[in-house]
């Protein structure tokens, strides 16, 4: 038992000794994330926005206190499935969240698929076929699919931006390709065309030999995808090459999270990606949620965040429905797949195949005060859903 | 193409710098710095955060390079400097502290990767073709070689230089003249030290500081110095520079097979001058060392207990062994969780890795820093078996047969190699096959690994799957038992002890040494890829680090813990980190930093062994008989 379970257990402990009418078991919800490594700013934005939600309802569903378990899978395979045995047989968890890379949760799919244990992604696995060919009744996902994010800029680069001829440069692993392939695929129905796709290895910090020769391919824009670290050292470099000043930037969400803008200053100024999330969304919700993100972590939130905060949202609302009986399994999943409610996204639901709905936005990094931002130019797409295509 | 030109030999030179270091403290030290990517990173770390503070670059870059060598000197006068001489202690050492630092700096100044911005007055670039090539990187084109020529005068043509020459080619005739080599010792690591912070400093503002560049600086630094020679600058240089340049074009024009690109060239020189282009053939082999064990003092109560253990533990350890072996197996399913039966599977199979390595290391004396080769080879046969279709048990038989090829591949290159040495090539091998597996993702699934479908057959019906595997993986650990057993009461056994203890007397002998050595690789190899078949099965997928630095760093741990050397050992040194991992996950997040501890206190205080002592008579005061029997000689 970690420190943090051991406070929560504790204080649920003392809330049980106070009110010993509503003293039950704790529901134990497991978050396997990446806390070290490349991608632990995701696992922590996603994790904080997590807790977060649970922190404002007092840590307690339908009378049962919430109980938050955190594991690090440093985004590698081997270690996520340790970790998930390690939650599921020793903690005994009800539910695991989490999930930043897409090859853990490839990883863990026949052994959550096996053991029955609902599965609510809500990190940046976006692996399509999670949720589609490989699809189980115990895996959700509240965060999106590589599909759902490479496809809502793919038409509007080639009519409304006019860039004829692009060139492709993601990351060299499963997330990098999905993603590169459905932005390709909507490019191409529009009729432009991809001159060149470019594969740099996850992890790279100097991309210049990738960059080098860029300019000389005759395209007039850049779609990029990139994670965290690497996004950061992209486009920094991107900028000091002198790149930026003759190939507009485009690509991903994930390409200007805003935890990331700050780290790549005025570098990013321009750059634009659909975005299902941003801190000026004029949802009721999303204020109130800005707010008290401010409040608690001293920072703003950013799409990882929001992901991660929703996914509670969706978990708590199943529960309340089923009255806190998490040991009624099948209940549980039909409880999880009906939820529909106002989120800082707008209206959360989820598809057939139990992804989550998104509507996207053409998001551009603009100067605000005190740092970066990202604003909305205009609408993109509404419910969009896993296989890019608006309902 | 001007560019891609510039920016190899600029990435070229950064390379030097770090390859520098780390040849300067392999070359003078013979010491594995596996933690220089860690004084890298604290370099960078603190060149930017003392820049942002202070708003000079030139602080920055000041602090960057003086923290790292700091922390350099502090790593070899407290912890190195008591294990002189034990390279494979000292490479333990290191890689504990890898673990530590990597840890902190993440924990002081988090996960966020940090890129220095540099003022807008310094952000100047030069124009180069189409594009604008920046200054700060630019500037490294001039760096590197006045460095390169700063140190090749500092060792060639100073008093100080001589005096560390002397010290490497003759420590105690050195210290008998009057060198202090302590003092000595601290200032090479320190100055390496210095170079790798330096070159933190110097990247910060295009590759910065972030988590994981540790291990990626670690492995950089290991191409160029295999490529080069260990402990030749001059070659340091050059392998610096060709890497750097073929780094940067082939990537410009080649994309897919960047990262191979990288190890293409070790492998070439590993296989046609295994010694580094610059560097010197290994001399003679020497007589191995003793390690003094830890001596307890105690008073004889408490020393006749532990003597009569050991003596019990002599005579009756095989039955003993035996029968609480067969209880645990028959009780562990029946009464244990679940989990606690994933958990015994799981030493079990890390039980037999280990074995394989106690008998290449333990028995046969060859350090291996790249024993997860034969692991990841092992598990990887296995899955594509699975794809094939063959069912499990055909699967074990292709896992070792392809662990057998690859220690034929290691031999072909590792034979000649000897101590910190086999370690460097040993690590070499094993990280060209796992960049290998890393990139070749139509047949090995690159970086996502293989989800496969293999499994072994229900034994009957009703059984779980979890259990039906701990009976077979029960089944397969005591055969391999027996085999080991077998293997330690042959005459290859005893061979292979006087091949580790002294080798040139075996030479003399007339056996063939070299072949001693390859049968003991191939051995190893059996019970390795073995367990990684299994371990194949048991996760269910197989993934690049398998191969990986930190699995072979592990089995080495749990080898040396457990006492290289010894029968059960290994088994012991399994059971003993895998149980110890369990515990610390639970007790915090900090888990690294735990571990690594656990490996420095292992390498420092665990390699003789610890042994009880009666306490001894108190020294009595010496008679002064002297002045009475020789009155005439004392004046």
């Amino acid at each position: 038992m970690n420190l943090k379970h051991l406070k929560m257990v504790a204080f649920a402990a003392g809330m049980a000794l106070a009110f010993p009418a509503a003293g039950q078991a704790p529901i134990k919800i497991g978050v396997l994330h990446p806390f070290t490594g490349p991608l632990a700013l995701i696992g922590t934005e996603s994790t904080d926005g997590f807790v977060l939600y649970f922190e404002q309802i007092g840590n307690k569903v339908a009378g049962r206190p919430i109980a938050i378990l955190k594991e690090d899978d440093a985004a590698n395979p081997s270690q996520g499935l340790e970790r998930t045995r390690r939650l599921v047989e020793r903690e005994q968890i009800h539910l695991l969240t989490g999930i930043t890379s897409s090859a853990v949760a490839y990883a863990l799919r026949t052994y959550v698929d096996q053991r029955q244990v609902p599965l609510v992604i809500m990190g940046s696995a976006g692996a399509n076929d999670l949720t589609d060919k490989q699809a189980s009744p115990y895996i959700f996902r509240t965060s999106f699919s590589n599909r759902q994010l490479g496809a809502p800029i793919g038409q509007y680069a080639c009519s409304k931006l006019g860039l004829k001829k692009i060139v492709v440069m993601a990351s060299d692993f499963v997330t990098g390709y999905e993603q590169s392939a459905a932005f390709g695929e909507h490019y191409g129905k529009a009729g432009c065309t991809v001159v060149k796709s470019i594969m740099v290895p996850l992890g790279t910090s100097d991309f210049t030999p990738f960059l080098s020769q860029v300019a000389s391919l005759g395209a007039d824009g850049v779609w990029a995808m990139f994670f965290a670290a690497d996004a950061i050292a992209f486009v920094k470099q991107y900028d000091a090459l002198g790149l930026k000043a003759k190939l507009p930037l485009i690509g991903p969400s994930g390409l200007i999270d805003p935890a990331l803008l700050n780290a790549m200053g005025a570098s990013a100024v321009g750059a634009m990606a659909p975005i299902y999330y941003t801190t000026s969304l004029d949802f009721p919700e999303n204020k109130a949620f800005v707010q008290s993100f401010k409040v608690r972590y001293g920072r703003e939130p950013g799409a990882t965040a929001a992901s991660g905060y929703i996914a509670a949202m969706a978990i708590a609302r199943a529960i309340e429905a089923i009255n806190g009986k998490v040991e009624d399994k099948p209940a549980l999943l039909a409880a999880l797949r009906k939820v529909q409610f106002k989120t800082p996204i707008g209206l959360f639901e989820f598809d057939a195949k139990q992804n989550v709905v998104l509507d996207f936005y053409l998001g551009k990094v603009t100067p605000g005060d005190g740092g970066y931002t990202l604003q909305v130019v205009e609408p993109l797409e509404k419910a969009v859903d896993q296989y890019g295509v608006a309902r | 193409m001007a560019l891609q030109l510039v920016n190899g030999i600029a990435y070229g030179n950064l390379l030097f710098l770090i390859a520098a270091g780390f040849t300067l403290i392999f070359g003078i030290l013979r010491v594995i710095n596996m933690a220089h990517g860690s004084l890298y990173l604290l370099g960078a770390h603190t060149a930017i955060s003392t820049a942002t503070a202070t708003h000079s670059v030139w602080a920055g870059i000041l602090a960057g390079a003086l923290a790292a060598a700091t922390l350099a000197a502090v790593i070899e006068r407290t912890l190195l400097y008591r294990i002189q001489g034990n390279y494979l202690a000292q490479v333990i050492v290191t890689i504990g502290v890898l673990m530590i630092v990597g840890d902190l700096c993440q924990v002081y100044w988090g996960g966020t990767p940090r890129i220095y911005a540099l003022p807008d007055a310094l952000r100047a670039s030069v124009p180069m073709g189409d594009l604008r090539y920046p200054v700060d990187r630019l500037i490294l084109v001039v760096i590197g070689p006045a460095i390169a020529v700063a140190l090749w005068f500092l060792i060639e043509r100073t008093a100080t230089g001589a005096t560390v020459r002397a010290a490497v080619d003759d420590e105690e005739i050195a210290q008998a003249i009057g060198i202090s080599v302590p003092r000595l010792r601290v200032m090479v690591f320190a100055l390496g030290g210095l170079l790798a912070g330096l070159a933190g400093a110097l990247a910060s503002t295009f590759i910065g500081a972030k988590a994981g560049i540790d291990l990626d600086i670690i492995l950089l630094a290991l191409v160029i110095v295999v490529i080069g020679g260990p402990g030749s600058l001059v070659g340091s240089y050059i392998a610096a520079l060709t890497v750097g340049l073929i780094d940067s074009i082939g990537k410009s024009f080649w994309p897919e097979a960047s990262m191979f690109l990288l190890f293409a060239p070790m492998l070439a020189v590993l296989i046609v001058r295994p010694h580094g282009l610059f560097g010197k053939p290994p001399g003679p082999a020497a007589a191995a060392r003793q390690f003094k064990p830890i001596e307890i003092l105690s008073p004889d109560w408490i020393w006749s207990l532990s003597d009569a253990l050991r003596r019990g533990i002599a005579r009756f350890s095989w039955p003993a062994a035996t029968v609480v072996a067969l209880l645990a197996v028959i009780a562990i399913p029946v009464f244990g969780s679940g989990f606690l039966v994933t958990v015994v599977v799981l030493m079990l199979i890390w039980s037999m890795f280990a074995i394989g390595l106690n008998v290449m290391l333990g028995y046969g004396g060859m350090p291996s820093l790249g024993h997860a080769l034969f692991f990841g080879a092992g598990a990887y046969a296995m899955a594509w078996s699975g794809f094939a279709g063959l069912c499990g048990y055909i699967g074990l038989v292709a896992a070792v047969a392809c662990a057998c090829c690859a220690a034929l591949f290691l031999a072909a290159v590792a034979l000649r190699a000897r101590d910190a040495q086999l370690l460097l090539v040993t690590l070499a091998v094993a990280q060209i096959v796992w960049g290998l597996v890393f990139k070749w993702r139509s047949v090995t699934g690159g970086d996502d690994g293989l989800i496969h479908p293999q499994a072994f057959p229900l034994l009957w019906n009703g059984l779980s799957p979890s259990t039906s595997l701990y009976i077979h993986v029960a089944v397969a650990f005591a055969i391999a038992l027996l085999a080991y057993a077998w293997f330690a009461r042959s005459n290859f056994r005893l061979l292979l002890t006087g091949v580790r203890a002294n080798e040139p007397r075996l030479l003399a002998l007339g056996y063939h040494v070299d072949l001693l050595r390859f049968k003991a690789i191939l051995l190893s190899s059996v019970f390795s890829g073995f367990a990684g078949g299994f371990y194949a099965i048991y996760s269910g997928f197989a993934a690049p680090e398998l191969f990986g630095v930190h699995t072979s760093a592990r089995v080495l741990l749990m080898v040396v813990i457990g006492m290289a050397g010894t029968f059960f050992g290994p088994i012991i040194g399994a059971v003993s980190v895998i149980g110890m991992e369990e515990v610390f996950s639970g007790w915090t997040e900090r888990s690294n930093t735990l571990l690594g501890a656990l490996y420095i206190l292992v390498a420092l205080f665990g390699f003789g062994g610890i042994r009880v002592v009666r306490r001894r008579v108190a020294a009595r005061r010496p008679a002064s008989l002297a002045p009475e029997i020789l009155p005439e000689i004392l004046p």
